[in-house]
């Protein structure tokens, strides 16, 4: 092997390498110690989310969040959620888990979804399902799991709802159920 | 029967849409609703069931509508018309558009029918009601007699 091959062989490998790490540079997200590990954990934290206009838009609390560098989501472990309604009383929402998509903007919870509508808005509103998406912005809440809406002498259960908890209008997509308990 | 009106009133249909979750809520059910209270049982294609104080006050049923119910006397109701407006306050149902009434006791046809559930009572005509078409069995009616012919046929 004559020196003319070894010379072209360095070459090779120095293409190689500087190709490599180039590309290293335009993804330094693939540091395998930044993929296992959050950026930043809250312990018992409080997020107040304010709209364009400055209104609350939410409150979300719960014993941990963490954030994934990698695809820039957010994990919580029991959120407790409360979203104001048109005459500023609260929908409390609580829930096992939550999931934040990359670039926020909806809210995604489930284990034991329950969302309590405020008390000074009789009749008490309980509803329950295993996951729910809240669409932040617009008070917005959806899920395609079978849902139990329950109230003083009225029970109600579906499979799919969208509610818009601002004007508390809640549709059930199929398979409904209701049974009215005369109140006297 | 007039227990019917304390029993839990069973409503079922393929979706619904309520447009608040108030007292004096109304919600919209389409498709396949059917609505079960006692002895009283109702099919339409749509509800829209409005609540005063968290019970249910009326419900107006469109697209199609058959009604069962039994009497206290023992006898019973068969029903059909295109709309019926059942308000559960006053107990009082209105049947309008082609309707049909059958009773052992006989039978109405006519565009607008009012249906009494505490007395029983059926009320028709009425407010441009149309023509009423009734027809009273006698009290003890054999079973009508076979047509017999001139030429003894067997």
């Amino acid at each position: 092997m004559n020196w003319r091959t070894g010379m072209i062989l360095c070459l090779l490998l120095a293409a190689g390498v500087t190709g490599w790490s180039v590309w290293r540079q335009y993804h330094p997200d693939q540091d395998v110690v930044l993929t296992s590990r959050p950026d930043y954990v809250l312990h018992d934290y409080e997020i107040v989310s304010l709209d364009k206009l400055g209104k609350e838009s939410f409150t979300l609390r719960g014993p941990q969040l963490q954030r994934d560098p990698a695809d820039k989501t957010m994990t919580l472990n029991t959120p407790h959620f409360e979203v104001p309604d048109r005459t500023g009383h609260y929908w409390n929402v609580d829930a096992k888990r939550g999931f934040v998509p990359a670039g926020g903007g909806q809210l995604q919870l489930t284990g034991e979804v329950i969302a309590i509508s405020p008390p000074q808005s009789p009749p008490a509103t309980r509803i329950e399902t295993e996951s729910l998406t809240l669409l932040l912005g617009e008070h917005h809440a959806q899920t395609s799991d079978a849902v139990t809406i329950t109230q003083p002498g009225l029970t109600m259960r579906g499979i799919g709802m969208r509610a818009d908890l601002d004007r508390q209008h809640v549709s059930l997509l199929s398979q409904v159920k209701a049974r009215y308990v005369p109140q006297h | 029967r007039s227990t019917d009106r304390n029993q839990p009133m069973d409503i079922n249909s393929n979706s619904s849409d309520c447009s608040s979750l108030g007292a004096n809520a109304s919600c919209t059910l389409i498709g396949n609703v059917t609505i079960d209270q006692g002895s009283l049982h109702v099919k339409s294609a749509k509800a829209v069931i409005q609540q005063a104080n968290g019970n249910p006050s009326r419900a107006l049923l469109s697209g199609g509508v058959t009604l069962q119910q039994e009497m206290d006397d023992g006898d019973r109701i068969d029903a059909a018309a295109t709309n019926v407006d059942y308000d559960m306050k006053n107990e009082t149902m209105v049947f309008t558009g082609n309707v049909v009434i059958k009773q052992s006791r006989g039978s109405i046809n006519g565009e607008r029918v009012v249906y009494n559930l505490k007395s029983g009572q059926l009320q028709s005509g009425g407010e441009g009601g149309g023509r009423v078409k009734m027809r009273i069995l006698p009290k003890d009616t054999a079973a009508p007699a076979a047509p017999s012919s001139a030429k003894g046929t067997p």
